[in-house]
């Protein structure tokens, strides 16, 4: 830092009192120009010269940067939250409470009430209902029921032809009841079918063990650790490889994977995978001699019907609630909205008589 | 697929043995079309297709409250409120974004979206031009360190032609990370025998050249645009940053944007709306009432044939 202060001081010296060629020089101690402070790769180790208009826009250009990050990578429930309470329920709610106001003489509570009702009950129940069935059919179906319809035909393919490989290889150096050595065969398959020979053994061997770890992982945190690790090197790979439209692989979306055709995001895939090998091919793996064709069919059909279930439910459940909210919300027998507008009959009874015989 | 030789599953020790209601509700499920799954289907995120999403919120929520709601105003104002929301949620919001997309790569030359181009590609909000994730401007703006280009195809050349490809102007992005890279550029255009100024049509072919060469200099001035796509200790070169910002005052719009609207706008117009309609129908009461001898005027030849008719015939009519 003295430095630099000692810098901008030669150079605002030479400026001042230096002759031109003095100015134009870069000598005397190697002092940098303006231009080198205007420089990016210079200037981001220097406090930036900026004024005050600059500074307070790139304050709120890093806050709101910030703010949109945390909404994205908190996913859909974060997003749907900012965006639900800070867009929707507290301006809408403001605008009922004061309603009417000046015709009531006090703020309107009813349509304030059934306004936070609506908003509530609809907005929320959009995500809290699909994840509670989420929740629940992992605890009652297995992890394996979060896993997408065609990812678990693709899956249940790819589990049949690493049991009968076992099964009928004399030289299998992997023992038929070794679980780890099924997990390894499925997810040698996997990583198989996903880059063929597009990859080096070594970084194919690398990836099947980042898929191990994860498999082997037991605390959230670790869950947690391991995907990404997986994600990471998979996303390598993709880079590594390039273009390539029979892999399904594209350099413009790096994180997208294709598994026989069906294309994935990288993140979304590596759940499935691991949901999918510590419920399914934990299974197989624990049935030992047992495990044959018609087992993978048995655990197959469980899965795939409950995977069908808990989303038909799940939507079902919802949508059903969110065609009863107005039962919830329009508990005043009028509507809030007209409290203080509906004329008071002020007319005499002379002039109702009157009317009333027109009508007539 | 048919469940056969069940009693040698079962006869194994670690036969695969749901519960009796796991196993009945499964069966169930079985039997759900594929059509009816693929409509509800879920991400592991528990989000739905913005096709059953639009479906959901139109039934559901717009048409369910319309139909129950207690009077006409009240049906209005849903229809006003929920439509406006209907539509500004699952296709106003996608459309701006991909239209600022377009805006801020051809007004900065910094690719932030990924997709087809066209109208007729874009007409539907999940496909077209899709706004990139913060991890994607990640991996297309920057690396971890200069050793990263290696894993990358055809390295420096393969990352800065997916650069291009996207959308991006090399030239713009690259006085982006360095003001004095131009000059970097031509003095590198030079040492490869290409003797034109470097522009964004052929800044590749002076990469891929240089990428080729074994000449010390070549390698160091190729080491220098490397080294400027590199991420300092916050993960960020000023491309990145740029990008990112740029996406992050989208997002921010779009969120402004629907608070403005859907929070906002169509409550606000609602409620004058209503309170207008009121005080015109009030004016029109009074101006009745206060003019009621005219009509009554107008109506007394009626009155007084009902007169005569009941003379005559002693019946009121």
């Amino acid at each position: 830092m003295d430095a630099i202060k000692a810098n901008s001081f030669s150079y605002s010296l030479i400026n001042k009192t230096g002759t031109d060629k003095q100015k134009t020089s870069e000598h005397a101690g190697n002092i940098k120009t303006k231009q080198d402070y205007k420089n990016p790769a210079f200037g981001a180790t220097l406090p930036a010269k900026e004024g005050v208009g600059k500074k307070a826009l790139n304050l709120t250009l890093n806050i709101v940067d910030k703010i949109q990050k945390y909404i994205e990578t908190g996913g859909f429930i974060r997003e749907f939250l900012v965006v639900d309470f800070a867009g929707m329920v507290i301006p809408r709610v403001y605008q009922a409470y004061h309603r009417n106001e000046k015709e009531l003489g006090h703020p309107n509570y009813a349509a304030a009430k059934e306004e936070a009702t609506r908003e509530l009950l609809s907005g929320p129940s959009m995500f809290i209902i699909p994840m509670a069935f989420l929740l629940g059919s992992k605890k009652m179906f297995g992890s394996a029921s979060h896993v997408k319809l065609d990812t678990l035909k693709k899956f249940k393919e790819i589990t049949g032809k690493v049991v009968n490989k076992i099964a009928t290889s004399h030289t299998a150096d992997v023992p038929r009841n070794d679980s780890c050595g099924l997990v390894q065969n499925f997810y040698n398959e996997v990583v198989e079918r996903l880059y063929g020979s597009k990859i080096t053994k070594e970084a194919q061997n690398n990836i099947v063990g980042n898929f191990l770890n994860l498999h082997n992982a037991t605390s959230k945190k670790e869950v947690k650790e391991l995907s990404k690790k997986v994600k990471e090197t998979l996303i390598a790979a993709n880079q590594e490889i390039g273009n390539n439209k029979k892999l399904g692989i594209s350099m413009a979306d790096s994180s997208k994977i294709s598994l026989d055709g069906m294309t994935k995001n990288v993140g979304d895939f590596v759940e499935e995978c691991r949901n999918y090998s510590s419920d399914v091919i934990n299974a197989v793996s624990a049935a030992g001699k047992g495990a044959n064709e018609q087992l993978i069919n048995k655990i197959h059909d469980f899965k795939e019907g409950a995977r069908k279930l808990l989303t038909t439910v799940a939507v079902g459940s919802m949508s059903t609630f969110l065609y009863f909210v107005p039962k919830f919300y329009s508990q005043n027998k009028e509507y809030p909205g007209l409290a203080g507008l509906k004329t008071e009959n002020t007319a005499t009874p002379e002039q109702n008589k009157k009317k009333e015989e027109l009508k007539q | 697929m048919t469940i056969q030789a069940t009693s040698s599953i079962n006869n194994s020790q670690y036969a695969f043995k749901p519960g009796k209601i796991q196993q009945a509700l499964a069966n169930f499920g079985k039997h759900i079309p594929d059509k009816v799954h693929d409509f509800c289907d879920l991400t592991t995120k528990a989000s739905m297709k913005r096709t059953t999403q639009f479906a959901i919120l139109a039934a559901c929520v717009l048409f369910a409250r319309y139909i129950q709601a207690r009077n006409k105003d009240e049906k209005r104002e849903i229809l006003t409120r929920d439509t406006g929301m209907l539509l500004t949620a699952v296709y106003a919001v996608p459309l701006f974004k991909k239209v600022a997309c377009m805006f801020i790569n051809k007004k900065t030359g910094i690719p932030v979206a990924h997709g087809e181009k066209g109208l007729l590609k874009n007409i539907n909000p999940e496909k077209g031009i899709q706004m990139a994730s913060y991890e994607q401007l990640e991996g297309w703006l920057s690396v971890k360190n200069a050793e990263s280009f290696n894993g990358i195809k055809h390295g420096l050349t393969g990352f800065c032609a997916n650069i291009k490809g996207l959308g991006g102007n090399l030239m713009k992005c690259f006085e982006i990370l360095n003001k004095n890279s131009e000059k970097t550029l031509n003095d590198l255009a030079k040492l490869v025998g290409i003797d034109e100024k470097v522009t964004n049509k052929n800044i590749l072919k002076v990469i891929y050249n240089a990428e080729k060469s074994t000449d010390q200099k070549v390698q160091t001035s190729l080491n220098e645009l490397k080294s400027m796509f590199v991420q300092n200790e916050k993960g960020m070169n000023p491309l990145l940053k740029k990008a990112s910002r740029y996406k992050s005052v989208t997002g921010a719009s779009c969120i402004a944007a629907t608070a403005f609207i859907l929070g906002g706008l169509l409550p606000w117009f609602n409620i004058q709306h209503t309170k207008k309609l009121y005080e015109e129908k009030k004016k029109a009461e009074n101006s009745g009432l206060n003019n009621s001898s005219k009509t009554l005027a107008v109506n007394t030849p009626n009155i007084m044939k009902k007169f005569e008719a009941f003379q005559t015939t002693g019946q009121l009519v």
